[in-house]
């Protein structure tokens, strides 16, 4: 039986990922246009997976997530831009990008030291801070960021195929992939960090510091090393979103990108790796493609019912307000999420199955007192 | 027998209170020690002192020669000091498996880039952990429960599943704190026998704190009576049982000299 569900899963990644690859030429085949739009999504997926070692794995919450992005993005900035004000620039994107994850991953430390004795609302608050002082210092020393103007243009990468030279450019296509095969790099990474001892020592630390600590976990290191991976995971994707965008400024890092990247692995099942990609796929989509689809199915309704009021009803104006009632209405019917671990699940529905049982004992009891 | 663990003076002060007072103390390797006393008379500190969750304000404490007196938890427990806690805690949304894996960290190796690559090393340590985990869970008898939540487990089962999970870190000393607490008479006598087949199968040191008197006397070798911090009195059961000093401490003044004290 265990094989049966080992071939079944691998089925399930197989088509998965023949879809993913194939998915450009779809798009297409059927003249769709949404390449350009996955972009964005599949980057979500890449910061939603690094955002759940921290909080999912390690149980930290951090609240300032988008904060490494920034980071991840102006490094690659300062490295690879015309603009850059660094006496050394101009580099090359491949290379840049890997430093821009390391400073990221470097950054994620030096958050993390100070706030090891915190927990929960307090570490919360702090990496709140943290996510709030980094846009504000690139928005207030222009004369090394150039301000809210941002860096434009950024380096993009371009490899060489024998004679032949590619470069990445508008194209969304080598973007495209270029994303997918990090997405994957980063969940295979997460996986295996799961399921070794390392994972182990994030749970033991989420459900208890102290019995963590006495059993052998090394607290400053292993939450060390939560942080800065989720912060190089962060280092990437804003690497790679500078390089695709070409130009970044501080208002695309603000606190909205760390609630929304939050409001993903809570939506897909914290802690559950597949989960996570789910929310991040849900999530993104909505706010990059659904919610206009979603408009326009509404005013065509509307118009053709003769309500007015749903005719000229902006959905992507409301998104947020959707979501925020979508999450409530989650949050009471299904907290651990759409797909969560098993783990989660257990915690959340701790005690459901005694008060059944208690239910029925009482009913019996109940019963008997009758006949 | 030599001395497994040695502390002199050792004192620990909460800004004006002074949870434990210059408490010299010793136990031999291979031995059953108790640790007793009042409410609040320090017990639990000094075993926080020992596990390395306080760092004494003064005296030394060493483990086999090292000084352990400030060091980490997880540094303690490398060198070989297991512990238990009063108020069992366990990693309670993880399975009886995983709770005694854990308790493996301190003895595996494995980097997380080891874990990337799945190199073989890695592999073998994880399988090791887990074979081993197997056995431990097979020795405090909870073979069939290896996948449950910990937290789904009956009381007696966590108590167990706490000390698999601390055995599992290859201690030479074991820290029990109240391993008894809740448990009625079948169940406390039963870990009481556990409790001697661990030094005597495993060949651990065994340090207990403990409200029971009944475990108390029966398997210690020798006993320690806490009193506001300060040691109070310390010998066989026998002694300790007859002492006025601890009877008084115990039951009051006027009670001391009529009769044994009763369980504490």
């Amino acid at each position: 039986m265990k094989r049966e569900g080992r071939e079944r899963r691998l089925a399930i990644y197989l088509a998965a990922l023949i879809f993913v690859i194939a998915f450009p030429f779809i798009d297409k085949t059927l003249g769709l246009g949404l390449l350009g739009k996955t972009i964005p999504v599949a980057l979500f997926i890449i910061l939603a997976l690094g955002l759940n070692v921290v909080v999912g794995f390690a149980g930290l919450l951090d609240l300032g997530y988008a904060a490494f992005f920034a980071i991840g993005a102006y490094t690659v900035g300062f490295l690879t831009s015309q603009a850059s004000k660094l006496p050394y620039h101009e580099l090359d994107f491949w290379p840049a990008m890997i430093v821009a994850a390391l400073v990221a991953g470097i950054f994620g430390v030096i958050l993390g030291a100070p706030t090891l004795r915190l927990r929960g609302d307090y570490l919360a608050i702090v990496t709140l801070g943290f996510g709030e002082i980094v846009p504000l210092v690139i928005r207030n020393t222009p004369d090394v960021t150039y301000g809210i103007l941002g860096i434009s243009p950024i380096g993009t990468p371009q490899f060489a195929l024998g004679d032949a030279k590619f470069r990445f450019g508008i194209d969304s296509l080598p973007w495209y992939y270029l994303i997918i095969a990090i997405a994957a790099l980063s969940i295979f990474l997460t996986t295996r960090l799961r399921d070794a001892r390392i994972g182990r020592a994030w749970m033991a630390m989420r459900e208890d510091e102290v019995a963590a600590a006495s059993m052998g976990v090394n607290l400053v290191t292993t939450k060390l090393f939560a942080f800065s991976l989720g912060a190089s995971f962060s280092g990437f994707a804003g690497a790679i979103w500078a390089g695709y965008l070409q130009q970044i400024s501080p208002e695309q890092f603000d606190f909205s990108v760390s609630v929304f990247v939050l409001c993903m692995i809570i939506l897909g099942g914290i802690g559950n790796i597949w989960g996570v990609v789910l929310g991040g796929i849900i999530l993104g989509s909505f706010d990059r493609v659904l919610a206009e689809k979603i408009s326009g199915g509404v005013h065509g309704l509307g118009d053709l019912l003769g309500i007015n009021a749903l005719s000229t009803f902006d959905v992507v104006q409301f998104k947020f307000a959707i979501l925020g009632i979508a999450l409530v209405v989650l949050m009471n019917v299904r907290p651990e999420g759409l797909f969560p671990s098993r783990r989660r699940k257990a915690e959340l529905h701790a005690g459901d199955d005694s008060i059944v049982e208690e239910h029925q004992a009482h009913e019996t009891l109940y019963d008997k007192g009758r006949t | 027998m030599p001395d497994i663990l040695v502390a002199e003076q050792v004192t620990k002060r909460f800004g004006g209170l002074v949870a434990v007072d210059k408490v010299d103390f010793t136990i031999p390797q291979g031995s059953i020690v108790s640790l007793i006393g009042p409410n609040g008379a320090g017990k639990t500190t000094f075993f926080n002192i020992i596990a390395g969750l306080y760092t004494p304000t003064g005296g030394t404490l060493t483990f086999r020669g090292i000084p352990i007196g400030g060091k980490r938890s997880d540094q303690i427990v490398a060198l070989g000091i297991a512990r238990t806690f009063q108020n069992i805690r366990l990693f309670a949304n993880m399975t009886a498996l995983e709770n005694v894996m854990v308790g493996r960290h301190a003895r595996m190796k494995a980097s997380p880039f080891e874990a990337w690559l799945h190199t073989r090393r890695e592999r073998a340590e994880e399988k090791a952990a887990e074979a081993r985990s197997r056995e431990l869970l097979d020795y405090v008898g909870l073979t069939a429960s290896a996948e449950e939540f910990a937290k789904n487990l009956p009381y007696g089962d966590q108590r167990r599943l706490e000390i698999a999970r601390a055995i599992a870190t290859d201690p030479q000393l074991l820290l029990l704190d109240e391993p008894t607490a809740g448990m009625n008479p079948q169940e406390t006598a039963a870990l009481t026998r556990f409790i001697r087949r661990l030094r005597d199968e495993l060949k651990l040191t065994v340090l207990l704190i403990e409200h029971d008197m009944s475990v108390v006397m029966g398997i210690s070798e020798r006993v320690t009576v806490l009193n506001h911090g300060a040691k109070l009195a310390e010998g066989t059961p026998h002694q300790v049982q007859r002492d006025p000093a601890v009877i008084e401490a115990y039951l009051g003044r006027g009670a001391a000299g009529t009769s044994e004290p009763a369980a504490g």
